[in-house]
């Protein structure tokens, strides 16, 4: 998704005011010249200057350019990576780490062409050895679901 | 005398060994495997770094780094594909080896290169780095301004492609590093009324997200193209010879290397296409280069691995990274209470040494690894991409979890994957925004800490010898991009007329 260079020049200056507006809302620290809106404000200056500059170097083209990379199935499979990291973040407090990343990483290996069973097996075998690495030798709490439960 | 001895007590236990054998195995795996890189990989490796001590930990960080900056050469001179960017500049020549049947000429003059770079440049931190140090003692805020500004200088203007869009990286950076309580006035800056961004954004799983989620998204596609390597020789065959005739070139890629990449923000790959350009200009045959040629190879292959060690030293001795993977180092080095600059000489010097002997013996570890992995390169061509990809997801995503223990973790790995992705997308240079991430808060911190000393006096930032000369410096870093447009502008008008 390559864009036009004066594109990217309008949004660095939409992101530029956007950074300045954020800082009216800043208090002053009394006594102290230079409080928290100080360095923002000149970076939201910069990134406006920038933003121009852009857009006055850019030379003449399409607005939005699609590399082939990204048509058809291509898209849809980066679309799913996106997509599944999402369905980890919202469901796994519920299914636990270990359903949910069998899911995850079953579903991505299965859209990317993989063969059913050395997916399935992958799909089996990576969450319990990332279990066993970060839950028990590392301690990290990883949200534990029915599966977990089962195991405890 | 007595530091070396501690620092080699620290660096020569059971733990510390097997894991800069573990992380060295891993990163010559990773390294070898296109779409993997060396900056990904450590990105993937902090979080289990997280639960070490500061020695394991960061030994296991340099010694992934500098394996899979080696064996990146791999797929790239066996398959034209470099395995991390580092690789690019010398790929053509590499591969022309393997065109001509002999794969493992490359490889091994890649690996003695490597090696040789390798320890020119951890050399160079070992001498440089304390000599520095005692001289920064003696810095004060308005230094540290100055040296801040100079490495986001540095990474905006000699990032490659455009400046402009490197300094729009850059300001990207500065921006998120403003994300949470301001130090100075403990105001709550860009949080958007969420309580886990009042700390600021999670430094680890925005680099896992800006390198690891980014080449997944960016390798996810149904097609992959088959991967047939070739067979190869006897890895060691005349290496040694070859070696010592091409002498000059190793040294002077070593030093190029080691140069380049003390500078702040330019990499190893800068530092390869640097000393690609030095070897053809000063060989006798350039029109050799790029047909299967071993100057560019040997020069370019010293000096990302030389890079990689000598962008420790602004790392250690001023807390400004050198490249993207000493970013993530200075975060792992506060993560384990050990804030990098001048003093951690001083207090610890036990651990900086140690730091130094574990670098060369990952560096040393090249040669038995290193002939491991070129012969079992072919394998290691053919694990499937539909595979790997969902396997790296699964790290990246527990180990952004692992940071914080919080599934926000792997939000912001997910935004930060998405912004790698469109920048990557658009030649915008990941690299100067994640040295506004770090070097943000440092700038702004002695800016203010500065002016309130001199009661609002902007003069201070002169008014000291080394700080005028930093401040010189910044000013001809900026100046040096326009002084070219305006010569090029020149000379297309003088072609017109």
């Amino acid at each position: 998704m390559k864009l036009n260079d004066r594109i990217i020049g309008l949004i660095a200056i939409i992101g530029g005011i956007a950074i300045i507006s954020g800082t009216f809302g800043f208090r002053a620290v009394p006594g102290q010249q230079f409080g928290s809106a100080f360095f923002p404000r000149i970076v939201g200056t910069a990134t406006i200057l920038a933003g121009l500059a852009q857009i006055a170097v850019a030379t003449p083209g399409p607005l939005l350019a699609i590399a082939p990379a990204l048509r058809g199935r291509d898209a849809l499979c980066k679309l799913a990576v996106v997509a599944l990291v999402v369905f980890w973040l919202m469901s796994v407090q519920s299914l636990g780490f270990l359903l949910c990343t069998a899911l995850v990483v079953a579903a991505l290996a299965l859209i990317l062409g993989a063969r059913p069973l050395p997916a399935a097996g992958v799909a089996l075998g990576l969450p319990i050895l990332l279990h066993l690495i970060f839950g028990t030798l590392l301690r990290v709490p990883l949200p534990r679901g029915l599966i977990e439960g089962w195991l405890a | 005398m007595n530091v070396l001895v501690e620092a080699l007590g620290h660096v020569f236990t059971v733990e510390v060994l097997l894991t800069i054998l573990a992380a060295s195995a891993l990163g010559i795996v990773l390294g070898a495997i296109p779409g993997l890189t060396a900056v990904m990989g450590v990105a993937l490796l902090v979080p289990i770094t997280f639960f070490m001590d500061p020695v394991p930990a960061i030994a296991a960080i340099a010694a992934l780094a500098a394996m899979a900056i080696f064996s990146g050469d791999i797929p790239g001179a066996l398959l034209r594909i470099p395995g991390t960017p580092a690789s690019a500049a010398y790929v053509e020549d590499a591969h022309a080896m393997t065109r001509a049947g002999r794969p493992e000429r490359g490889l091994g003059l890649s690996m003695g290169a490597a090696l040789t770079g390798g320890v020119i440049g951890i050399l160079l931190l070992m001498f440089a780095a304390p000599l520095l140090a005692r001289f920064a003692t003696n810095f004060s805020s308005v230094e540290y301004f100055w040296l801040a500004l100079l490495g986001l200088s540095c990474a905006a203007i000699v990032a490659t492609g455009s400046a402009l869009k490197g300094i729009l990286s850059l300001l990207f950076g500065l921006w998120v590093s403003f994300i949470g309580i301001d130090e100075v006035a403990g105001q709550a800056r860009y949080t958007f009324g969420s309580f886990e961004l009042m700390g600021g954004v999670s430094f680890i799983p925005a680099m896992i997200g800006m390198f690891a989620l980014t080449e997944i998204i960016r390798n996810a596609s149904r097609k992959h193209p088959k991967r047939e390597a070739p067979r190869m020789g006897p890895v060691f065959a005349g290496l040694w010879g070859n070696l010592v005739h091409r002498w000059r070139n190793l040294l002077r890629g070593g030093l190029t290397g080691a140069v380049v990449g003390a500078l702040p923000g330019a990499g190893a790959d800068i530092a390869a296409w640097v000393a690609y350009a030095v070897a053809k200009r000063r060989s006798k045959t350039p029109e050799k280069f790029g047909t299967g040629h071993d100057e560019g190879l040997i020069e370019a292959g010293a000096a990302n691995n030389a890079a990689l060690s000598a962008a420790w030293v602004p790392t250690l001795v001023f807390g400004i990274p050198g490249d993207s993977i000493t970013a993530i180092v200075i975060g792992v080095l506060y993560l384990k209470g050990l804030e990098p600059g001048p003093i951690i000489f001083v207090k610890t010097p036990e651990l900086v040494y140690a730091i130094f002997i574990a670098f060369l013996l990952a560096n040393l570890l090249l040669l038995p690894l290193g002939w491991m992995v070129i012969r079992a390169a072919r394998h290691l061509l053919r694990v499937p991409q539909s595979l790997l990809m969902p396997i790296v997801l699964a790290a990246c995503m527990v180990g952004s979890f692992a940071i914080n223990n919080t599934v926000f973790g792997v939000a912001i790995m997910l935004v930060f994957g998405f912004v790698g992705w469109f920048f990557e997308e658009n030649d915008i240079p990941v690299a100067p925004a994640i040295l506004g991430v770090v070097l943000g808060s440092m700038l702004e911190f002695n800016f203010v800490t500065s002016m309130l000393k001199s009661k609002g006096d902007p003069l201070i930032f002169v008014q000291r010898p080394i700080a005028v000369i930093l401040c010189l410096l910044v000013i001809a870093i900026w100046a040096a991009p326009v002084i070219k447009w305006l010569r090029g502008r020149k000379a297309g008008g003088e072609q017109t007329t």
